[in-house]
């Protein structure tokens, strides 16, 4: 595994000018039998953050594993930082950082100990670089309280910290906001928008669609082990969308044979108010006024219509996992592939 | 160093290494000082007699030893199965792996540090076990002035270091069925029953040839060279490895446990 990849054929994204932080090619791997991805293709330019998108079980977490070598990958290949990568290939990751899963520490050991412990494996590390990171996540402070008395916020900031104390060139972040107060969540969006304007870049795997439509430059979206998409995000917003018209229950056969002529998914859910219900349909913001005309030729009188356009439309008119109709307690959970 | 030096630091820091170093002294403080009170009150005078050799210095070192890694050993299978084991329970071995640390190194240098707090828990021990026995023999009326004797008191580095071995032994069992098995309960549960079985098959007469050569009557035979029983190597009526080639068997133990605790840190799959 010595040549580079060839760009992946799915990839959208322009290579940037020093090439690709992460890549993948044809990424396979299955637990016993059943399949957690099914030929991954990744792009990752140089410097931005990245947006990693998938429902749960779509294989965000096996990729994760994958990158930091916890697990090995049936078939395909990686390259890090424009480097092939497998698993025994472990010092390259000595310029990888990566909170996988949840932060996981000594509980009995104080947050600085924790980060010690970890200074002195894989990467070597400056002992004042301890204190550093654990200042950078706002815990310089609380640094020689023990592990086990924090908060999960604050678990979760000292994982980030742990994550930086190599200097990484690339940062893999499983979830990062999960957890954090509001706060802790603009100043991680900043601390990470920091890094990429240093030439870093940052690889966020995320179901929270507002907080990656907040964060990511670029995004990808997995779905049954494959990437279904990727793309700028200004790209795909521009792409998705909705239009919801709120109507009476009694008008919902009408109304949804009234929209069917659009051609793009249509959905209907209860609304607030008893009696009413409100019907998506995955069509540009623009297309508003068409919506709202097709519903009063079919003598539909909507008491309210509303668009926009925003990752979690895309999101799920990509993933096909949207709430269901009826909004009983427990829909909705399931895939809809 | 550096991984040596949190390695210890983790182990240092962590209650229960300070809990398994109190329930070892404790135990041996009090069969030593049971011992010592119930002397003189023996209506068999072959138990007085047995009571007495125990307690009689310089043999008495031997004995403390015994106990040592007899308790230690069982104590250290569960202490080496928890250490490695609350890497996996905890999922504290994905950062460390994840950061590009050598799976093989990290196991090698858990252990050795597993090791260092084994050789500090035996010393411990073993001073509060001397003591205790010191104690029980003034007790019992014996008298401890064999505990000087100079010959004794030179061999005792010796004594010491087959201890540590035979206690180390014992946990690098622990700490191998923890990794194989990816499991602090799992390899704590299965050490202690691999422990109790080889006692248990003791009492099987035509297994005892054999059983000399398992790995917990091999650790405890590092240190019984008491001729205080049988002299032909045998401790009470079961037949024990002599000394010196126990060792050897210990130390091919201590090899064999390390060499399948690294072997399957390096193919495991992380999912925890």
């Amino acid at each position: 595994m010595t040549q580079p990849l060839p760009t992946p054929p799915t990839a959208m994204v322009p290579p940037a000018a020093d090439g690709f932080a992460l890549r993948t090619q044809g990424l396979v791997k299955s637990y016993g039998a059943r399949p957690a991805l099914q030929g991954l293709d990744l792009a990752v330019p140089r410097g931005v953050v990245y947006g990693f998108l998938g429902p749960n079980g779509a294989g965000k977490t096996t990729l994760m594993r994958l990158l930091v070598g916890l697990i090995k990958p049936n078939a395909g290949r990686i390259e890090i930082l424009g480097q092939p990568y497998t698993w025994r290939q472990r010092t390259r990751l000595h310029q990888v950082g990566s909170l996988v899963e949840s932060p996981t520490f000594y509980d009995y050991l104080s947050g600085r100990d924790n980060l010690r412990v970890l200074a002195a494996s894989g990467a070597r590390v400056p002992a004042s670089r301890v204190d550093e990171v654990l200042a950078l996540v706002g815990l310089a402070e609380r640094g020689r309280d023990k592990a086990g008395r924090y908060s999960l916020g604050m678990k979760q900031r000292l994982g980030i910290a742990a994550a930086l104390l190599s200097d990484p060139q690339l940062l893999l972040l499983d979830e990062p906001a999960n957890g954090l107060d509001p706060g802790g969540i603009v100043a991680m969006r900043e601390t990470l928008r920091h890094l990429t304007r240093q030439g870093k870049t940052v690889f966020v795997s995320s179901h929270i669609l507002p907080e990656v439509q907040q964060l990511a430059d670029v995004v990808g979206i997995v779905n049954g082990g494959r990437l279904i998409r990727e793309g700028r995000l200004a790209d795909l917003l521009s792409e998705g969308g909705h239009v919801s018209a709120r109507v009476a229950e009694a008008e919902l056969p009408a109304s949804m044979a009234a929209l069917a002529g659009f051609g793009a998914p249509i959905q209907a859910r209860p609304a607030d108010q008893p009696g009413q219900a409100v019907i998506d349909v995955r069509i540009g913001p623009e297309r508003a006024a068409e919506v709202n005309r097709a519903l009063a030729a079919a003598g539909v009188y909507a008491s309210d219509i509303s668009s926009g356009s925003d990752l979690e439309s895309v999101f799920l008119s990509l993933t096909a996992t949207a709430p269901t109709t009826t909004g009983a307690p427990g829909d909705g959970w399931g895939e809809r592939a | 160093m550096a991984l040596l030096s949190v390695a210890l630091l983790k182990l240092v820091r962590r209650p229960a290494t300070w809990i398994v170093f109190a329930i070892l002294a404790g135990l041996i403080a009090l069969v030593f000082i049971s011992l010592g009170a119930t002397a003189g009150s023996m209506e068999s005078m072959g138990d007085e007699l047995q009571i007495r050799v125990l307690l009689d210095f310089p043999t008495a070192y031997t004995i403390v030893a015994g106990f040592v890694v007899g308790f230690g050993g069982l104590l250290a299978v569960a202490y080496g199965a928890a250490v490695i084991g609350a890497d996996w329970a905890w999922g504290t071995i994905r950062a460390i792996v994840a950061r590009g640390e050598s799976r093989v190194r990290y196991t090698l240098v858990t252990f050795l540090a597993i090791a260092l707090i084994v050789g500090l828990g035996v010393t411990f021990a073993f001073v509060i076990g001397i003591g205790s026995a010191i104690l029980a023999a003034e007790m019992a009326g014996i008298g401890s002035s064999g505990a000087t004797d100079a010959d004794t008191l030179a061999s005792l580095p010796g004594l010491l270091a087959r201890t540590w071995l035979g206690v180390a032994q014992a946990a690098a069992v622990g700490f191998a069925i923890a990794m194989l098995f990816k499991s602090q309960l799992a390899g704590i549960g299965a050490g202690l029953a691999f422990y109790f079985a080889e006692q248990f098959l003791q009492l099987v007469p035509a297994l005892r040839d054999v059983l000399i050569y398992f790995p917990f009557s091999v650790s405890s035979a590092v240190v019984a060279t008491t001729d205080a029983f049988d002299p032909d190597t045998s401790f009470g009526n079961f037949p024990v490895l002599d000394a010196d080639t126990a060792v050897v068997w210990s130390i091919g133990y201590l090899v064999v446990a390390l060499a399948v605790a690294c072997l399957a840190a390096w193919r495991a799959q992380i999912t925890q």
